[in-house]
């Protein structure tokens, strides 16, 4: 028998040769991350806005503004203000995000309900932000924060488009996209994020799912509440106490 | 064994592209990317590790203690300091005061809150200024409401 190069031989042969280089790249370490104080695994992140509290005063805008640096114009938290009149006419309006507040403007049909809405990024459990990302920069945490690695990203803005919610935007200053991040540099060292503590009516609220005590937990579990354009199936984990149909 | 100089080649070239392959995406991955999924696993840390701006009423305690007194016992204790003077880390860095804080007092501040709007809930304390200020004899000024009221204990004969 001759000892050729056979086409078998050839391919188990480089086949070896590939397996082994690309071996060290699928054997990833895995660990849990985080700080020595504080393990991600205990916590999954949940937050529930109660429309019927909020007053619009917007000193939520402007605490996250302040501990984010989020710059003029753009906003990593807002608030809007439905004024719904008979016959289904609708007024929106979010002046400045609702960061110095609102005022009474005045609309050219009888309002019946009126309400207002804070709005920010729902960090989704099944968002397609992170999923667009060419590059890896989008990511959502172990404890379910969507966040963006700002020295990875390219700034091409395609998580920007791909959000349903509008909760990105690309920052003028870095030109790298730029949103809410649960406060997570508070949130990992046990405070509240800026607007849930800036909130005089307690209107916001953080809670973790993985806490069987949790009052968010709770009152998910025993109220009714809604998330934000749930025909999407993003899975947001925002959740929304006395929603109406008219917000988007 | 005639071809055995090309499938040589072929191996050759194969070896060289894997090689070059791996190089580049070593050159291009920044360290820990990967370690816990699709992205860097430093960026967590580094999220993790900014400066916190807003300390929160408790921050406020060590200085202004007999202040704070006041002000939790009264209708404004769920206002947080620093919704109206702004957060601490313009006023202190490393343990000594850098900066006045602000005071926010002006008319238009407290109306942000007070002023009876379409939305706001019933319960919430709302005026309609012009009315207001009818009833109790004043004029609007920059500051007027503060002629009457105290921000850290609103609540008048209370």
């Amino acid at each position: 028998m001759e000892s050729e190069v056979t086409r078998r031989w050839f391919l188990k042969a480089f086949g070896g040769v590939a397996l082994m280089l690309g071996v060290p790249a699928w054997g990833r370490p895995q660990g849990n991350g985080g700080e020595k104080s504080y393990n991600w695994e205990d916590f999954s992140y949940v937050y529930l806005i109660d429309v019927g509290r909020c007053i619009g005063c917007g000193m939520c805008v402007q605490a996250c503004k302040r501990e984010n640096m989020v710059p003029d114009g753009f906003f990593r938290t807002w608030i809007e203000r439905y004024r719904i009149g008979e016959g289904g006419r609708v007024e929106v309006d979010s002046p400045n995000g609702g960061l110095n507040g609102f005022s009474s403007t005045i609309v050219d049909f009888k309002v019946t309900k009126a309400f207002f809405v804070p709005k920010m990024c729902n960090h989704c459990k099944n968002t397609p932000c992170t999923q667009v990302c060419p590059v890896g920069a989008s990511y959502t945490t172990r404890d379910g924060v969507v966040l963006v690695d700002q020295k990875h990203c390219i700034g091409c803005g395609y998580c920007v488009q791909a959000c349903p919610y509008g909760s990105r935007y690309l920052h003028p200053v870095t030109h790298v996209a730029d949103k809410c991040t649960w406060c997570y540099h508070r949130i990992t060292k046990g405070l509240k994020p800026a607007c849930v503590a800036a909130c005089p009516v307690k209107a916001r609220e953080l809670g973790n799912m993985k806490n069987e005590q949790d009052p968010v937990r709770k009152a998910i579990a025993t109220e009714p509440v809604l998330v934000l354009r749930p025909e999407l199936l993003t899975r947001p984990n925002c959740y929304y106490r006395g929603l109406d149909k008219e917000v988007r | 064994m005639e071809h055995s100089k090309h499938v040589a080649r072929m191996a050759l070239l194969v070896v060289f592209v894997l090689v070059v392959f791996h190089i580049v995406r070593t050159l291009f991955t920044p360290p820990s990317f990967g370690k816990y999924g699709h992205y860097r696993a430093d960026n967590v840390t580094e999220q993790m590790s900014k400066q916190v701006i807003h300390g929160g009423s408790i921050s406020c305690e060590p200085c202004h203690g007999e202040k704070q007194k006041d002000w939790a016992a009264q209708a404004h204790k769920s206002v947080q300091c620093e919704v109206c003077h702004g957060p601490i880390a313009w006023h202190i860095s490393d343990g000594t005061k850098v900066a006045d804080m602000p005071r926010s007092r002006s008319a238009a501040f407290c109306l942000r809150c007070h002023e009876r709007l379409d939305g706001r809930p019933v319960g919430f304390p709302q005026i309609i200024p012009d009315e207001h200020l009818r009833k109790v004899g004043g004029e609007m000024g920059p500051e007027v409401c503060l002629s009457c009221h105290d921000p850290h204990a609103p609540a008048l004969g209370g």
